[in-house]
């Protein structure tokens, strides 16, 4: 999404930083992580889980690409998908003082 | 899995995962964003106080899955059975968890019914269009036009129009969402969670293996996407839009969203001043007000008795029935035994035959009816000749000395007699016949203490009577009295 206006603190905001914890046994291949992953950073395995299904995993070099937003981990049905923050939500430096 | 935790877990039973449900199953998504809002909430509200009740079909599962009390009913019931429980108990917070079929086309009679007493529960409805569980059948809720494994020329019913059902029989809280609107989902069961009254939230869900399979959205992620495409979310919006169309978008939203008073807070106020009681609780833990019953009812040891077997005979209108009523009440609450009372009589309401039976005991008992009685109350001559037969040798018989001649009786009968109508009478009243039969047995007897049996028969008779009923009491004890001491014959 591009706009041609720009905030006016934008240098000093950090951008929020997950990371994507899967648990691929419980995974049945529903695709709804990697449907609705906003920064598209995820796609199925090459590798079978137990019940013969494509787990997602992160695209290969984009592991750091992750903004913890929890879609993926509000959509999946089967509690096989989480997010853990890293680095705190938007945040303005502003904000402490 | 060891160091990874989901963050769901404390809510979700983590042992059961990979739970039942298919690929793509609206009902994980649901019961994720409900784990999801407790979860944010669990620090407010105590956990062990919130039970999931479920019915049968897939999203019977749930109770399962959710690591809370939960029970599984059976098909239709789930409703039934959670009523009993917030009433039980209204300290917690009961949520049904159930499908469209269970809940609105099997158990349909249950849900009106609770929703038009406005009974405090979470209603949490999961219409996938289908039975899912036993291969895609339609039912109450599958659209017009839409393919199922028993509609397979296309359904030509019209489905079950859910909110405006809610609303017309008067729930307080309606609202429908699809398995896509998390986020919906989690702000409505926030909402109602702390709400009085019947809240019912209907979650259109996905099922692309036997709904979606037939009707061209095969995956979890086709009928994602068909649900965020086709869904008209609006503010207040009217229920009577709320018809499922496949030629027009499904309507979502909370379209009722009001406070009347909830059934427990309607009892309340109508009872409580009546009957003095501050909280209506089936488990015990409720106040109540100390009545001179009440009092007496501490029992410092029970009287010992061994299993003795009554029957009374009589014709209706004698008060049969509420003689057994006043011993089963003095053995059992008075005397701290055990008794089990049981009644028989005819369609009339006076005149035809009467019997009551009951059976005292310090033991538990196993079997409520008599074959064989060891005392034997007749106060007709009906009653006598219906009853003779039972009668058998070394019990005890209590005759109405007017009205019952005995005839034919085995030998070894201990036949006790007395004038009851005719000292009623003297009394003031025909009617307390049964009383003054009451007080003439306990002399004679020792099936129950004295107190006993008078603190029974004060709390069995209508109020304002009790000096009367008590004074036709003694006057069938002296007499009872009299014939113990071999006065009377």
């Amino acid at each position: 999404m591009r706009t041609k206006r720009r905030l006016l603190n934008l240098d000093k905001l950090t951008k929020p930083k997950g990371k994507v914890v899967f648990i691929p046994e419980r995974c049945k291949e529903c695709g709804l992580c990697i449907e609705y992953c906003p920064t598209q950073i995820l796609e199925y395995s090459t590798e079978f889980n137990e019940k013969g299904y494509h787990y997602p995993i992160i695209k290969p070099g984009k592991e750091d690409e992750c903004v913890g937003c929890g879609f993926c981990q509000e959509v999946c049905p089967d509690f096989a998908i989480y997010v853990e923050l890293i680095e705190p939500k938007l945040q303005s430096n502003d904000a402490k003082e | 899995m060891g160091s990874k935790r989901h963050p769901m877990g404390e809510l979700i039973r983590e042992d059961r995962m990979p739970h039942i449900f298919c690929s793509g199953c609206g009902i994980g998504a649901t019961i994720s964003n409900i784990a999801e809002a407790l979860t944010e909430i669990k620090k407010e509200i105590d956990l062990d106080k919130v039970a999931v009740v479920s019915g049968i079909g897939c999203s019977g599962r749930a109770a399962g899955y959710f690591k809370l009390d939960g029970f599984h009913t059976t098909h239709g019931r789930p409703i039934a059975f959670a009523t009993g429980l917030k009433l039980g108990n209204p300290d917690l917070k009961v949520i049904v968890f159930s499908g469209d079929g269970d809940l609105s086309t099997i158990g349909g009679n249950h849900l009106i019914h609770a929703a038009r007493r406005n009974m405090d529960l979470t209603v949490i409805c999961i219409n996938n269009f289908n039975y899912g569980m036993t291969g895609g059948q339609m039912g109450g809720t599958t659209p017009t036009r839409t393919w199922t494994t028993t509609s397979v020329y296309g359904n030509y019913e019209t489905p079950f129009n859910l909110p405006l059902l809610l609303y017309a029989c008067g729930a307080n809280y309606v609202a429908r969402w699809t398995s896509a609107h998390a986020h919906y989902i989690k702000k409505s069961f926030l909402e109602v969670l702390n709400k009085e009254g019947f809240c019912f939230i209907e979650v259109i869900s996905a099922c692309p293996i036997n709904w979606g399979r037939r009707n061209k959205l095969r995956t979890g992620k086709d009928m994602v996407k068909f649900f965020l495409e086709h869904t008209v979310i609006q503010e207040n919006p009217d229920p009577k839009d709320a018809l499922i169309q496949m030629d027009s978008p499904i309507l979502c939203g909370v379209f009722v969203n009001q406070d009347k008073p909830g059934y427990l807070r309607a009892m309340k106020e109508v009872l409580s001043p009546k009957l003095g009681i501050e909280e209506f609780r089936g488990d015990g833990k409720a106040k109540l007000p100390e009545t001179e019953a009440r009092a007496e009812l501490k029992i410092p040891k029970p009287k010992q008795i061994e299993e003795v077997k009554i029957k009374m005979g009589g014709i209706g209108g004698q008060g049969i029935a509420l003689l057994g009523l006043i011993m089963g009440r003095a053995a059992s609450i008075f005397d701290g035994n055990e008794a089990v009372y049981t009644q028989e009589y005819g369609a009339e309401a006076r005149g035809g035959a009467s019997a009551s039976s009951v059976i005292i005991s310090s033991e538990k008992i196993d079997f409520p009816y008599i074959k064989s009685p060891d005392v034997m109350v007749i106060m007709a001559q009906g009653a006598f000749r219906k009853y003779r037969k039972e009668i058998r040798s070394g019990s005890t018989l209590f005759i109405d000395k007017d009205l019952v001649r005995p005839y034919d009786l085995p030998e070894g009968v201990n036949i006790y007699a007395v004038p009851a109508t005719r000292i009623a009478e003297e009394v003031g009243r025909k009617l307390v016949a049964n009383i003054v039969m009451l007080g003439f047995i306990s002399a004679l007897t020792d099936l129950f203490s004295l107190k006993a049996v008078q603190s029974a028969l004060k709390m069995s008779v209508p109020k304002g009577t009790e000096e009367f009923n008590l004074k036709a009491f003694n006057a069938g004890y002296e007499y009872g009295q009299k014939v113990k001491r071999g006065e009377i014959a």
